[in-house]
């Protein structure tokens, strides 16, 4: 598998090549070779020509259906083809397009639309006897050639601009106190007018549609508690906050300086579509992923690298989450071929139990591993629902692979029940059973294949919920419910309506997680400031309430996060320019310093990283921060300390790259006084030393110890 | 062989030019043709492009077929295959113009073509269908994407062009176009299965 998904994307990669028509005899020969090599490349190779075709063939002719062409097609056409000519540059699909154009002007919706919406629909004048709609200036029209045939003039009907409201738009209003609400409104509503007649619902999908209502329903909430929201947040800081969330590492100064100059209204939105297409994105998702499914800490069963080697791949082709989920519960085989299988060995001791409870958490959002002993007091899960689940699980073993240090994972057949004492010490048998269903395990193969059939085929809304909840909670500070994967009857979600409509386009999507992430950070809660105003100091979920998202709630870096970042503002990496996998090796190696684990139901781990004096004391003296600031070549600060520029332009660089912006005033008049800052003329000859690289280092130390540094604003 | 062809061809069509004879005995089957011609337009497109990837080469062979498949239009079997039959046309099309660039340009092997060729009829069907699921996919796409790929694809312009007309820098225009289009790509395939697995 991992060998054709290397090959399916350098093969994407050479096709987007050749669509550009840049196809070198090189390349041509490595696409010859791919695509004559495998059936499934030659099938990826014509759908990606089809898709490139059918865009160039569409495009011109403005999205009219074949179907309804042909319908009234015969008067015009006939006489077409035979007067084309080879010079003919408006080809013989013109005379189709057109043909159709002169019998059925294709009417006002199809103008008024964002392309695809309506096509096929019952907009099309089908009617021959009717005149012709007023010419409009992009319309076709038909002229007499002169020779008895008839000319078909094709003006090349484009599409428009989409009057969609761009998100960026959205994004970059100014939010003023007082005008929350009603803004939130009017955004969605200049989307579109209603389709006549189609019965298609174009909103329903759409980027701005559902990011719309998103913003409509959290504005409501703001008005119902008499609340307004906080400031859009400034450039850097949602810049920042951005690049964390998706990619895992603070924007590189350049970055941020291309940023801010940057004035156009859809930057924001351009920004995360690049991040999301960023190979850090997979990386970044990758081990926010492989530490829910495994943890930190390390297994003698768990293979690591392969379990991140399953999900890079899966989050490289975007893959749809319930396919994800279901090769992750059902997965069999040796967990260094098929890395999937990482995820329940990491949680087969205590008789399985953690299997079941860390399931039904990630997967479904719900907690059922205190009903194990006894039945919940509030809610009405019962001990019954807990071993029902966990009986899919019985019969999944560890086996060590004879000569390796393989672990393998297998299931075997059985009788498709647990069994269970109750308090009074009475035993009970709990037949395998999802979401009230029971399921007869008898003889099933792999019951766990039965499990993840069931959780993911969409007839269980609890995998989309679970997923739409988790990933809020991380982009937003806090998710609908708290906590995040405790989603059953008693906990009632804060934004029920909001959660629902998310969940339903995430079905609808395929399960599309990039999208999903794309919506969210399009959302006018998404691009708020973290600050609070005395407007909304009320709004504070850390204290208990229910969340409003009337701003961003801050987060604390993970591990991760942090490493990556400091390699990001220091480049202390390319002093020791070492590839990823060691790279990857430094990072564990250095956020074990932090990581304690415990077995217990759910494999808890403490990551003893909160801004305590340990922390502080590992990256004060650590020696990740001591290369950093070395003045050796290749480092940020070795380039900062011998570019041409004054002394304030350093400070300026050295803060751009730690905290993503520019220095405060009170900051600098600080350093002023504290660095002896050269005149500009000098400082631009030579570079710094002495006491000024010193006072530089400590500046630069500093912001990179600030509390600034280590959160997600 | 291809020019053989071509001389065999009896022009037959001619009075129709005008379009006048609507009328005549010869208006059913005519329309019944027609219609098969229209609706099969894009995929004998499509069929040629597999092969001759440069659009517009691959509309200057599509065109040349046409003429042809007009002319030969009496020599069809109403009920049997049509595209199957266009499909042979166009690859005689397809053989002469590889024969006149041969000493051009880096064309594909015959191997290659031949292949191809014969996964293009053999898949036309489901090649069809993510045609259909493209139009939902492309109302998804965000405003500026859709404008992008729209400018990209109207008539005569390229991705090199399209960078030139909107002042971006021709690398970040080529990376949006393929970021778009995979994710048209990656659409298509999510809505087929979810049409496979309701």
């Amino acid at each position: 598998m991992s060998v054709s998904s290397l090959q399916h994307e350098e093969l994407v990669q050479l096709l987007e090549v050749l669509c550009e028509d840049r196809l070198d005899r090189q390349q041509a020969a490595r696409l010859e070779e791919l695509v004559l090599g495998d059936p499934e490349a030659r099938t990826l190779y014509l759908e990606y020509i089809s898709l490139h075709g059918t865009l160039y063939w569409d495009a011109a002719r403005g999205g009219v259906e074949e179907s309804e062409l042909e319908l009234r097609v015969s008067d015009v056409a006939v006489a077409s083809p035979v007067t084309a000519t080879r010079g003919d540059r408006r080809r013989a699909r013109a005379v189709v397009a057109a043909a159709a154009a002169a019998v059925l002007l294709v009417a006002v919706g199809l103008a008024m639309w964002p392309s695809a919406a309506p096509r096929g629909s019952g907009i099309v004048d089908t009617d021959p006897n009717r005149p012709n709609r007023p010419n409009r200036p992009d319309g076709p029209a038909v002229v007499d050639g002169g020779n008895g045939s008839k000319v078909l003039v094709d003006p090349a009907p484009r599409q428009p601009a989409s009057i969609v409201a761009a998100p960026g738009r959205q994004l970059s209003n100014k939010v003023t106190p007082g005008s929350t609400a009603k803004g939130a409104v009017a955004v969605p509503e200049i989307t579109s007018p209603n389709p006549p007649s189609t019965g298609i619902r174009p909103r329903e999908g759409s980027l701005a549609g559902i990011v719309g209502f998103v913003d409509d329903r959290v504005a409501n909430g703001w008005q119902d508690n008499e609340m307004t929201a906080s400031e859009v947040a400034s450039d850097s800081e949602w810049l920042r906050r951005v690049y964390l969330d998706i990619v895992g590492h603070i924007p590189p100064a350049n970055d941020v300086i291309a940023f801010l100059k940057d004035r156009r209204a859809e930057k924001r939105a351009e920004v995360i579509d690049r991040l999301l297409d960023d190979t850090d994105y997979i990386r970044h998702s990758s081990t926010v992923w492989s530490n829910l499914l495994v943890g930190r800490g390390a297994r003698r069963e768990v293979n690591r690298g392969a379990l991140e080697k399953f999900l890079r791949e899966s989050f490289a082709r975007n893959r749809p989450w319930n396919e994800v989920v279901g090769e992750l519960v059902a997965a069999r085989g040796r967990n260094d071929e098929n890395g999937a299988t990482n995820f329940l060995l990491a949680h087969l001791n205590n008789d399985a139990t953690p299997a079941t409870a860390i399931t039904a958490r990630l997967f479904l959002g719900t907690r059922v591993q205190c009903t194990q002993c006894h039945n919940h007091p509030f809610n009405n899960s019962r001990q019954q629902q807990f071993h029902g689940l966990s009986a899919f699980f019985k019969s999944t073993r560890a086996a060590a692979v004879g000569g390796s240090e393989a672990f393998e994972l297998i299931s075997e057949p059985f009788d498709g029940a647990a069994y269970y004492e109750d308090r009074q010490g009475v035993l009970h048998m709990a037949p395998a059973r999802l979401a009230g269903q029971r399921v007869d395990l008898k003889g099933v193969e792999n019951p766990r294949a039965e499990l993840a059939r069931l959780m993911t085929g969409g007839s269980d809304p609890r995998l989309a919920r679970a997923m739409v909840n988790r990933t809020w909670a991380r982009l937003l500070g806090h998710g609908f419910t708290s906590p995040v994967d405790d989603m059953g009857p008693h906990n009632p979600p804060s934004h029920p309506e909001v959660l629902d409509r998310l969940a339903r386009e995430f079905v609808a999507s395929g399960f599309d997680v990039k999208q999903l992430v794309r919506w969210i950070c399009s959302t006018r809660a998404y691009g708020l400031t973290s600050r609070m105003t005395a407007e909304n100091t009320l709004d504070d979920p850390a204290t208990g309430g229910q969340p409003l998202f009337s701003r961003v709630y801050t987060k604390p870096m993970s591990v991760e996060q942090l490493y990556d970042s400091l390699l990001v503002a220091t480049q202390a990496d390319r002093i020791t320019a070492s590839d990823w996998e060691s790279v990857a090796a430094n990072r564990r190696r250095w956020q074990s310093q932090f990581v304690y684990s415990f077995e217990t139901d759910e494999n808890d781990e403490a990551v003893n990283f909160d801004g305590t004096i340990t922390q502080a004391m590992m990256m004060m003296n650590g020696p990740l921060i001591r290369e950093a600031l070395s003045l050796q070549p290749g480092s940020y600060f070795h380039q900062v300390v011998h570019e041409r520029g004054s002394d304030v332009d350093r400070v300026k660089r050295l803060c751009l790259s730690a905290l993503g912006r520019y220095p405060s005033s009170a900051e600098m008049k600080a350093i002023g006084e504290m660095l002896p800052l050269r005149p500009t003329a000098q400082a631009r000859q030579t570079p710094a030393s002495g006491p000024l690289a010193e006072g530089l280092e400590d500046v630069f130390w500093a912001y990179l110890n600030s509390s600034e540094f280590i959160t997600v604003p | 062989m291809g020019s053989l062809l071509v001389t065999e061809v009896r022009i037959t069509s001619e009075s129709s030019a005008d379009g006048s004879d609507a009328g005549t005995t010869m208006a059913a089957p005519r329309d019944e043709f027609i219609k098969l011609f229209t609706r099969y337009q894009r995929r004998v497109f499509l069929y040629i492009l597999s092969q001759v990837p440069n659009p517009v080469d691959a509309e200057e062979i599509h065109q040349e077929a046409n003429v042809i498949i007009w002319r030969k239009f009496d020599h069809f079997e109403l009920g049997t295959n049509f595209l199957a039959w266009s499909c042979q046309i166009a690859n005689y099309e397809v053989l002469k113009y590889r024969e006149r660039k041969r000493r051009d340009r880096h064309l594909f092997s015959d191997e290659f073509v031949r292949q191809v060729a014969s996964d293009a009829v053999e898949q036309a069907d489901e090649l069809e269908q993510r045609r259909q699921h493209l139009a939902v996919c492309l109302s998804k796409l965000r405003s500026n994407d859709l404008e992008l790929i729209q400018q990209r694809y109207s008539a005569g312009e390229s991705g090199k062009s399209v960078a030139e007309l909107i002042g971006r820098p021709i690398n970040s225009v080529y990376q949006s176009l393929s970021r778009i289009r995979r994710t048209l790509l990656e659409c298509v395939n999510r809505q087929i299965r979810a049409q496979a697995t309701p």
